[in-house]
């Protein structure tokens, strides 16, 4: 049998998804009927958003020009930088990548994240230079910048069209002759990896597998190397990309199992499955264990919704493992939940799951990095919610995370951006032209600048044509501070904020502008003010509402006005209760949308 | 332009007829609707009479009719006087001829004051004024003035709003202007002009008897009571509201529809009428809308009309009515605004209290700012130990600031 296993990799809106759905159409996979856009893309929010989040694969057939029938696995990567973990593991299944480049948009920030993480795993990267129809293609330019920037050979480019369906043999005939089809004995003892798992209902946790040594059969004993479960297979297929059962899974090859497992966190991504018979030795390198970068608190605005709350988180998670949550209580939002996402899109998409799928009403508290603190004896501990932070007395010092971040922009948004990033404490590291009048910028940044609003004000300042992409660093010691926000006295636990002291100021000031604008007045005067510890650094008063009352009320008005107060009720009852002070979701939010 | 009138005036005496049965004892008819005096006395007097003839009303009913000071004479007056009507509701809004013109009224301060010596001069002896407050460029002396000008009158009933600029009418389009919103007075401003206008008429020997409203003794409305107690009530003509049976429903709106709609009812529905006996849903045409609300509504709404008569919700009454006592049937609204001090129980004062500086009333409401003294020692009678005893459940001087806040805490929402 002939295989191929590859990869698609692109810069998000480069054309990834598109060329799969031509791939599988050119290939017979589904008939027209069956062909959505987007096939592999499964959940509404990917295919709305039109960004793959969760691995998929498919089984192509495809005969050669050498006459010869190939067996092609492709197996999709999400397409966003937060999600680059993903990717990783995607291409540990693969001997070979498509790397697809947009012809008029040409080298992005994420295209050459994703070389880098194609070149760590030994691959063969095949460059398809897409969307050639457009007026506006470029493909000479591009092919400078492989050469120029991925050091790659620009004679290996392909130059199609996804759209219109130029080039999809030439891509077919490409993955046959460079990619090297699959090492591995089939007569040694099973070694397969777990690329992926979820629950299904009906199935239980299914995993997707690539076999790389030996074979999988049904109601073969199988065992997890990690923890030594055995479980019997009960079944096993393949996506084509539609479900297709098959008796067994060989070396070399890719496709799903179940083994009627209950518990996801049994069949851990990255894990290896062997024989219970006859087990390997050693375990497949496997992947790193992924941490959450960015915290953030989820409360019901309705408290009674907290279980259907909890409910819908541990669904959730069933299919995403990196998306972390435990319980947690705040004063101002009573029960809810601290979560841990891999960045702010992650978190933009839970988030909207949770609304949407299980029609919960949330509210978010700002995003927050993990600090890592040393306290006066040493000790280290690692923080996610500013409300925990120890007294400023108890601390040593505060570090936090930096990232690596690559820019790549049109050079006459180089000046805004500059900007952007020296205002959000960045240290440059590089700069250089690639190609003509596009630039790649390098800098080192405190994650915490970034979760705020980075992305926003990059796409503004260059009008949407700079693209990024980051690598987490390192701590640094830091000169931060906790700013607090008290309502007549009170501390508001959910809007504390950890910051560095050069801003505070600014930011507190801002902050209690933006909430006097929201909190409306109540029948005692409200007294908002940022603090740091003790010290109040701003202040600002929402006066008194000396009356609310109807002047009149008769028989002809009674419907009128007691929907009019109706009405009102229905406004104060979307409130939180702070104290004897009633605010507006939207106070929350406000922390989000100071600069 | 007379005949449409003609038509009319048979029309509200046709729906008359069709209420055909006469359960109840009517103790007030409302003449209103803002300028009913655009008809002629004798047709005033011709669907009162038709009034008297299908109902059982009580000897001493309180019989209004409201009126524009623009469409009265002496003459006008006498006939309505003599053919029945017994208390009248002029729209004076106010004496000042600045202010007048601002509200855009033709008429002036001299002929308002006019006006009311000629509804003495018909033989009223019960006249109710409307004041308003917070009319752009207004100045405290301003009302007080207006309202020393009405005790001087000797007027016996007086209603006070504060001007609100509705959405969609000429005034919002005026007043949301930013230029023009400075000459609005500011809400300390209007604070200070209510509570001004409750102690200028409470020392003059008022009741302070409704959130807006104030009579000399014995002249409250009593018509204006039923709504307050949520009680029910007939509305006849174009645009005219009902609530009976737990229903409240509403006529057509515009008056050639209406006459339209009562005149070819007869002739389709009489059979149905006369075999139900009772107002039903005679034609979808008349009735241009109904709502019945759910019995925990109907406590809500009952509670949001009755918490604007300053004696507050008689206990028993309430109980008599629902079968359920008031804190019983919303514990959490109840405690919640105690706490607050939005709401507390305690008898009506009957008594003038001898903290309150004047009044008929010992109404807290009625002593303005400095109440302190009163106010605690009408929270102190109405703790938890033997609140039935005392009777009635009302609103403090803040509640009555904050009525809708309080009221909408027993809506269901």
């Amino acid at each position: 049998m002939n295989i191929r296993n590859f990869s698609i990799i692109a810069h998000i809106d480069h054309g990834k998804s598109t060329l799969a759905d031509r791939l599988i159409e050119y290939t017979g996979g589904l008939s027209s009927r069956e062909m959505k856009e987007q096939v592999l893309d499964q959940m509404d929010i990917e295919r709305e958003r039109g960004i793959t989040i969760k691995a998929q694969t498919a089984r192509l057939k495809y005969t050669g020009s050498d006459g010869n029938e190939y067996i092609m696995n492709l197996i999709d990567t999400p397409g966003h930088v937060d999600f680059s973990y993903e990717v990783s593991r995607s291409l540990a299944a693969c001997e070979g990548v498509l790397l697809v480049i947009d012809a008029s948009q040409g080298i992005e920030a994420q295209t050459i994240a994703n070389v880098h993480l194609a070149i760590e795993h030994n691959l063969v990267i095949i460059p398809v230079i897409n969307k050639i129809d457009l007026p506006s293609a470029d493909p000479q330019m591009v092919k400078r910048q492989i050469e120029d920037i991925l050091k790659i050979n620009s004679k290996e480019a392909i130059l199609a069209s996804a759209k219109e369906g130029i080039g999809t043999k030439e891509i077919l005939e490409a993955i046959i002759k460079r990619i090297p089809p699959p090492k591995g004995n089939k007569a040694a003892p099973l070694r397969a990896l777990i690329v992926d798992s979820w629950y299904d209902l009906y199935q239980g946790v299914v995993m997707l597998i690539r076999v790389f040594e030996g074979g999988i059969y049904s109601n073969m004993k199988m065992m997890f190397m990690s923890n030594k479960k055995m479980y019997e297979v009960s079944r096993i297929g393949v996506f084509t990309p539609k479900d297709m059962k098959v008796d067994e899974l060989s070396a070399g090859e890719v496709g799903y199992i179940t083994a009627g497992i209950k518990n996801i966190r049994d069949a851990k991504v990255g894990d290896t499955i062997t024989d219970y018979e006859r087990p390997a030795h050693i375990p497949l390198p496997g992947y790193k264990d992924i941490k959450p970068m960015v915290f953030s608190g989820i409360y019901p605005v309705d408290s009674s919704q907290y279980e259907s709350l909890r409910d819908a988180l541990e669904k959730l998670q069933l299919n995403d493992s990196s998306f972390k949550f435990e319980p947690e209580t705040s004063l101002a939002l009573g029960f809810g939940f601290r979560c841990g996402f891999l960045g702010l899109l992650h978190m933009e998409i839970v988030k909207e799951r949770l609304e949407r799928e299980f029609n919960l009403n949330l509210i978010t508290t700002a995003p927050t990095v993990v600090y890592k603190i040393v306290n006066v004896k040493g000790e280290v501990m690692y923080v996610d919610n500013p409300s925990k932070l120890p007294p400023p007395n108890h601390i040593a010092r505060i570090e936090e995370p930096y990232i690596i971040t690559t820019i790549i922009t049109p050079d006459e948004f180089l000046g805004g951006i500059l900007k952007l990033t020296q205002d959000k404490r960045g240290e440059q590291r590089g700069m250089e032209y690639i190609g003509e009048r596009r630039v790649m910028v390098i800098y080192e940044l405190p994650l915490n600048e970034v979760v705020l609003d980075f992305y926003d004000r990059l796409k503004s300042v260059s009008k949407g044509y700079a693209s990024m992409d980051y690598e987490y660093l390192d701590y640094r010691p830091s000169s931060l501070v906790k700013l607090d926000i008290l309502l007549n006295g009170d501390p508001v636990d959910a809007l504390s904020t950890i910051i560095h002291s050069d801003k505070a100021y600014h930011h507190g000031r801002e902050l209690v502008e933006k909430m006097k604008e929201i909190i409306p007045r109540q029948m005692f005067e409200v007294a908002i003010q940022a603090s740091i510890g003790s010290r109040v650094i701003a202040r600002e008063t929402v006066k008194p509402l000396r009356k609310n009352v109807l002047a009149k009320c008769y028989g002809g008005d009674i419907t009128r006005k007691r929907k009019l107060l109706e009405r009102q009720k229905e406004g104060k009852k979307k409130m939180k209760q702070i104290g004897k002070v009633e605010i507006p979701h939207e106070t929350f939010l406000a922390v989000l949308k100071t600069k | 332009m007379e005949e449409i009138f003609d038509k009319y005036v048979e029309s509200v005496k046709k729906e008359i007829s069709l209420i055909s049965y006469q359960p109840y004892e009517v103790i007030s008819i409302f003449f209103g609707g803002g300028t009913p005096t655009i008809l002629e006395s004798r047709q005033l007097i011709e669907i009162l009479d038709f009034c008297k003839g299908v109902f059982n009303l009580r000897s001493d009913a309180e019989i209004t009719i409201e009126a524009n000071p623009e469409t009265l004479t002496l003459d006008k007056l006498k006939e309505l006087r003599m053919g029945g009507f017994n208390r009248i509701s002029i729209g004076i809004q106010s004496f000042n001829d600045r202010l007048l013109r601002r509200l855009g009224r033709i008429h002036n301060s001299e002929k308002a004051c006019q006006q009311i010596l000629s509804v003495r001069d018909a033989g009223f002896e019960n006249i109710s004024i409307d004041l308003m407050f917070g009319i752009p460029d207004e100045t405290i002396d301003d009302w007080e003035s207006d309202i020393k000008t009405a005790i001087k009158l000797n007027i016996e009933h007086i209603s006070t709003y504060n001007l609100t600029i509705e959405k969609g009418t000429p005034f919002e389009k005026l007043y949301s202007e930013a230029k023009a919103s400075h000459y609005l007075p500011d809400e300390d401003k209007q604070l200070e002009m209510y509570e001004k206008g409750i102690e200028l008429l409470i020392s003059a020997g008022y009741e302070h008897y409704e959130i807006s409203n104030f009579a000399k003794a014995n002249r409250r409305c009593l018509h204006n009571q039923i709504y307050w107690r949520n009680e029910e009530y007939i509305g006849i003509g174009a645009g005219a509201y009902s609530y009976i049976n737990g229903e409240r429903r509403w006529n057509e709106k515009n008056p050639t529809e209406y006459t339209k709609a009562v005149m070819s009812y007869e002739l389709r529905v009489r059979r149905a009428v006369l075999q139900s006996s009772k107002l039903k849903a005679q034609s979808s045409q008349l009735i241009a809308g109904r709502e019945r609300l759910e019995e925990k509504s109907v406590m809500g709404e009952t509670i949001m009309m009755w918490l604007r008569m300053i004696d507050g919700i008689n206990l028993q009454s309430f109980k008599n009515r629902f079968d359920i006592e008031i804190q019983s049937a919303f514990p959490s609204a109840v405690s919640k605004l105690l706490d607050k001090g939005l709401i507390t129980f305690g008898r009506p004062p009957l008594n003038p209290s001898p903290l309150c500086k004047g009044g008929l009333r010992g109404v807290e409401a009625g002593v303005g700012r400095d109440s302190s003294s009163h106010y605690d020692l009408s929270t102190s009678s109405g703790g938890e130990k033997g609140w039935f005893d005392n009777g009635n459940l009302r609103l403090t001087h803040k509640g009555l600031l904050f009525y809708n806040d309080v009221a909408a805490e027993f809506l269901w929402v």
